[in-house]
């Protein structure tokens, strides 16, 4: 019994211990699902470079959004398009700083290896057993925007909370193709380019939010220099613009 | 009947008694709060909300089904069979209770996918495929609640009196007659409760749902894929949908409790 109480009081401190350190030390971040290995870098060399710690939490943009909105904390915001971004700046907890563009991105089609169902370009993804983002996350948005500019329109077999769980999908075989940026093609998958769909592009915006701790802004900055923006380039990225 | 002596409650035991209620209840009130109740009826009724409804009905429904069929003679073998290895067959068999949701999807996935060493088969023998379609969904919510239907019966067979199947038994009756006059009936409170219990849990199915069966409109949508789309698009839908599941699983465990289970 006592034993029991102890175990009790002792593990249960512990994670009362581990949620006050998330909120107290180290930089929170909450980045875009298709941002994952390019952060994880960033923030690697970052800490080597500053000592500070950095936190990074991903998710679908809208998800993210969400949860700004419901109050989650974090220091630095970065998304993958301005619309979603839009509700960040409504939540209020965005008035001190503005957004800065850090990266492009765009889309492509991708197939499991061997191209099953010889896909050949986006008009074929109709009538195919197909993964799509959701339409309130940036890919999906950017999808529809490209088929409806194309007049297609794709009855996708599944819509996917985030980019990374269409590759999933893909990688899995369970679906012929999936749209996905073209960051996020690995070599488990064949990437087929979608015409044109370099001009369609969404802006990733990043933000340091109202009450954040003083290296937030060091870590925008090392994102922005040149140090930054080769890690993001060597993960396909494009430049800001 | 016995009746209990009152005996007085000691006053901490309350209190923390009262704690734990309230970590339970709060949320509730949370979400009762926050739901937009003057536009409830109006949301509720919108298509794609009653479209997610009505799925949800026809997946929680054929998965009670599929429960009693094969939940039954289940139930039965592990309450009266004797052989080895009988308790791994119990743990597999109750596994998807503690088993997170999201881990039996992708076990689904990896059995019955496309590229499942079965769902392969499936597919390039008869050209079935079962993720994003609805009888994957079915598959996904039998698979989390075919557990809680065998241990209603399980449980309830254990305690039977046998001396009435053997006594048909003795009096010629076969033992498919016996099974179907006497063994059933006597199952009847318990495979009603089981049916509730398993129709519960196969409409909030959620993990091993969107992971197996994905997240197809129409097709796969259920409530709680909706409520996970709708928190993320349109908040206010979130909260009626929360509270609709609510309200439904409420009136499932009243039900239970009132007609089925004993009142107390």
């Amino acid at each position: 019994m006592k034993l029991f109480a102890t175990t009790c009081l002792v593990i249960s401190l512990l994670g009362f211990n581990l949620s006050c350190s998330a909120s107290s030390d180290g930089l929170q971040v909450l980045a875009a699902a298709s941002l994952t290995e390019a952060f994880e870098e960033i923030a690697n060399e970052f800490e080597n470079k500053t000592g500070n710690k950095v936190t990074l939490s991903f998710a679908g943009s809208s998800s993210l959004a969400a949860q700004i909105e419901d109050g989650a904390p974090a220091d630095v915001i970065a998304l993958a398009d301005e619309e979603t971004f839009e509700r960040v700046k409504q939540s209020g907890r965005l008035t001190q700083h503005d957004e800065t563009i850090f990266a492009t991105n765009y889309l492509t089609i991708i197939t499991p290896i061997g191209n099953p169902a010889s896909i050949k370009e986006i008009s074929d993804l109709e009538g195919n057993i197909v993964a799509l983002c959701q339409e309130q996350v940036p890919c999906g948005r950017l999808t529809k925007e490209i088929t409806t500019s194309l007049l297609i329109e794709i009855q996708p077999a599944t819509w996917e909370p985030n980019v990374r769980s269409v590759r999933t999908k893909v990688e899995l075989g369970e679906v012929d193709a999936g749209v996905v940026y073209v960051t996020d093609v690995t070599n488990r998958v064949v990437s087929i380019p979608i015409k044109d769909s370099e001009q369609i592009k969404t802006r990733y915006p990043i933000a340091i939010m109202d009450n954040a701790k003083p290296p937030s802004g060091e870590f925008v900055d090392f994102i922005l220099s040149p140090n930054g923006q080769r890690i993001l380039n060597r993960h396909g990225f494009g430049e800001p613009q | 009947m016995m009746r209990s002596i009152h005996r007085p409650t000691p006053f901490g035991l309350l209190v923390v008694a009262a704690l734990g209620f309230a970590l339970l209840a709060i949320p509730f009130l949370g979400l009762a709060q926050r739901t937009p109740w003057s536009s409830f009826a109006q949301i509720a009724t919108e298509e794609t909300v009653l479209r997610s409804i009505s799925l949800s009905m026809i997946i929680a429904t054929s998965s009670a089904c599929i429960c009693v069929i094969l939940g039954i003679p289940l139930g039965l073998v592990l309450a009266k069979a004797k052989f080895k290895g009988l308790k791994i067959v119990r743990a597999i068999v109750l596994l998807p209770m503690v088993l997170p949701p999201v881990a039996g999807g992708t076990a689904l996935l990896f059995a019955l996918g496309r590229k499942g060493f079965i769902g392969e088969k499936l597919n390039s023998w008869f050209g079935i495929t079962l993720p994003f379609t609805t009888a994957g969904a079915i598959i996904a919510a039998t698979f989390v609640a075919l557990p809680f239907f065998v241990l209603s019966i399980e449980s309830s067979a254990t305690e039977l009196d046998s001396k009435l199947e053997e006594a048909s038994l003795n009096l010629g009756a076969t033992p498919t007659r016996t099974f179907f006059m006497i063994t059933l009936p006597m199952l009847r409170s318990s495979i009603l409760a089981g049916v509730a219990l398993s129709w519960a849990r196969a409409l909030g199915e959620f993990g091993a749902t969107i992971t197996f069966a994905g997240d197809n409109p129409g097709q796969t949508r259920t409530l709680p894929l909706q409520l996970f789309v709708a928190l993320e698009t349109n908040p206010e839908r979130a909260m009626v949908i929360g509270m609709l599941m609510v309200v439904i699983s409420l009136f499932v465990l009243v039900t239970l409790r009132g007609n089925w289970l004993g009142r107390r």
